[in-house]
């Protein structure tokens, strides 16, 4: 096997513990739980006083009165073929909750994504080339207000701009594109400042390097340089930041979604929580901690085949 | 060729207040001229380097290259200077692109200049391989791959892809095993007689300097001195 199937292999193999682990904290949110499963179910069916009997009764139909071990093999059992159970709360099973919600998640996280990576890049590199005229200076006087500012101040603050003054765009719902466009504003105006701080400042450790000298020394422009070395050189960490901050929307925006009254996954999260719905929650946590870790997993795999260093180290 | 006039620069220290560095230096590099450059470290050396390059300004003074100073240059003059002049360093490995092989960096050099067709880059490039006695198959490598005897054979046949006429030295051995510096050594002594080189040779070791240079100068508290 080469070097590069020996690294995939196993990286892919190390994520299999990870999920393992996944698992049982997500199982264990529901054992773990307060309140019997049984009589909260039969509450969630109208029996509000029920029997000894109807409650043991119940506890076998549910399977909740085997042992840890059991119950725990069981789920995973049926969560491998997409069966996460039911919600308490509004009785649809949990796989389609997520089928609702993931696909409002996903159009507020892909454009956010985007727009942080352009925006934070673009930004970063032209402080780069020409830190000391005076519309840089400004930019980055405001890459350091924007990243003191929490997300719900912005997100209130372009609903009363852009919602309320100008009457430009919708302050809540999604009934179709521009129902998005603030919340993916809200979103990434702080990360567009995190990264493009981030790309200015490791531009200029990097143009002082020794390799860009012998460059300009060979005759390349100052411009070709910033471009077509550092560049590249530097990043490896904003894909990085890039990666994690992707997964921190796929997991939900609570805050924005909340503000937006937008029916993603950080929503559903939210209500599994105020009704004690612990299967929904437990399809959140699965669906969050799995998304992580496989973000994780093809960040590496992108990082290995990005760094020469990586990839002629040994494994 | 190569001259320095007055040159005075001073670095902020971390308290804020000037360090002078260099003090009204003056320097004339001839044709075929071997100059060495000594030194303690941080005394300017390296900073002298720079200017001459015309990668750092000085405070005051100028460098001039055959008779025309360096600020009054336009782009195209600036790629004849950088043909002309160029600069090998103390620790080479630092002085490559670490994601491009060394063979794509050589490459970059003739692309930036036109100094071939893409056609001929092989056999351009296998010319001055031979010179520093450096396999082709070396080229497919990352500079993290080679050794520093190689890197810096490499830095070497890099600069000469330009056939520059000066080639300021900044310590090209001190970071070398002893064998190899010897090597490093007689390669540039064999191009300076084959390729009527002038070197600016950058050192803190007289013995090599004594051996190497046609006359060395002294930098001690910004000043230039002849050395005796």
């Amino acid at each position: 096997m080469n070097m590069k199937m020996n690294f995939i292999v196993k990286r892919v193999l190390s994520v299999i513990p990870v999920l393992f682990g996944i698992s049982i904290i997500t199982f264990s949110i529901a054992f773990l739980a307060p309140g019997d499963p049984a009589e909260m179910t039969l509450d969630q069916n109208g029996i509000y006083f029920p029997t000894q009997e109807q409650i043991e009764q119940m506890r076998v139909t549910m399977g909740v009165n085997a042992s840890w071990h059991s119950q725990y093999f069981s789920w995973i059992k049926k969560a491998l073929y997409g069966d996460l159970g039911h919600s308490y709360h509004n009785k649809n099973s949990v796989l389609s909750e997520l089928r609702m919600r993931v696909p409002v998640t996903l159009q507020l996280a892909v454009p956010a994504l985007l727009l942080t990576g352009l925006g934070g890049i673009i930004l970063g590199t032209l402080c780069a080339l020409d830190p000391k005229t005076l519309p840089i200076r400004i930019l980055s006087h405001l890459f350091d207000i924007f990243l003191a500012t929490p997300r719900f101040l912005l997100a209130l603050l372009l609903i009363f701009v852009m919602g309320e003054i100008l009457r430009l765009l919708p302050t809540s719902g999604v009934t179709d594109y521009k129902g998005y466009l603030l919340p993916t504003m809200a979103l990434s105006i702080t990360t567009i400042a995190v990264v493009g701080r981030l790309v200015k400042n490791k531009l200029a450790e990097e143009i002082r390097k020794p390799y860009c000298f012998i460059a300009l020394a060979h005759g390349i422009q100052h411009r070709q340089i910033v471009f077509l070395y550092a560049l590249p050189n530097i990043i490896l960490p904003i894909i990085a930041i890039l990666g994690n901050f992707f997964g921190e929307i796929l997991g939900g925006s609570i805050i924005i979604e909340n503000i937006f009254a937008l029916p993603g996954l950080g929503s559903m999260a939210i209500e599994a929580i105020r009704f004690r719905d612990y299967p929904l929650l437990q399809g959140y946590v699965l669906f969050t901690g799995c998304t992580y870790v496989l973000i994780s997993l093809v960040l590496d795999l992108l990082l290995y085949l990005l760094n020469p260093k990586i990839r002629f180290e040994e494994y | 060729m190569l001259e320095a006039r007055n040159i005075t620069k001073s670095w902020q220290n971390k308290a804020g207040s000037p360090n002078l560095v260099l003090d009204h230096c003056n320097l004339k590099l001839k044709q075929g001229q071997s100059l060495g450059l000594m030194g303690t470290s941080g005394s300017g050396k390296s900073t002298l380097a720079r200017i001459l390059l015309g990668l750092a300004s000085p405070d005051i003074g100028k460098i001039f290259f055959d008779g025309q100073p360096l600020n009054s240059f336009n782009r195209k003059n600036w790629l004849h200077f950088r043909r002309r002049v160029q600069f090998i360093s103390q620790s080479p490995e630092c002085f490559w692109e670490p994601r491009f092989t060394v063979g794509k960096s050589l490459e970059e050099v003739i692309k930036i200049h036109s100094l071939c067709r893409k056609d001929e880059w092989t056999i351009f490039i296998d010319k001055y391989l031979y010179w520093v006695k450096i396999r082709r198959q070396l080229l497919s490598r990352y500079p993290h791959q080679l050794s520093g005897g190689e890197l810096q054979r490499l830095s070497i046949c890099r600069s000469l892809l330009l056939e520059p006429q000066i080639l300021i030295l900044d310590e090209p051995v001190s970071m070398l095993d002893v064998s190899v510096q010897a090597q490093i050594m007689q390669l540039l002594r064999k191009l300076k007689t084959e390729k009527d080189m002038t070197y600016l040779f950058i050192s803190h070791d007289r013995t090599i300097l004594q051996w190497f240079c046609d006359e060395t100068l002294n930098l001690r508290q910004g000043k230039l001195f002849v050395s005796e």
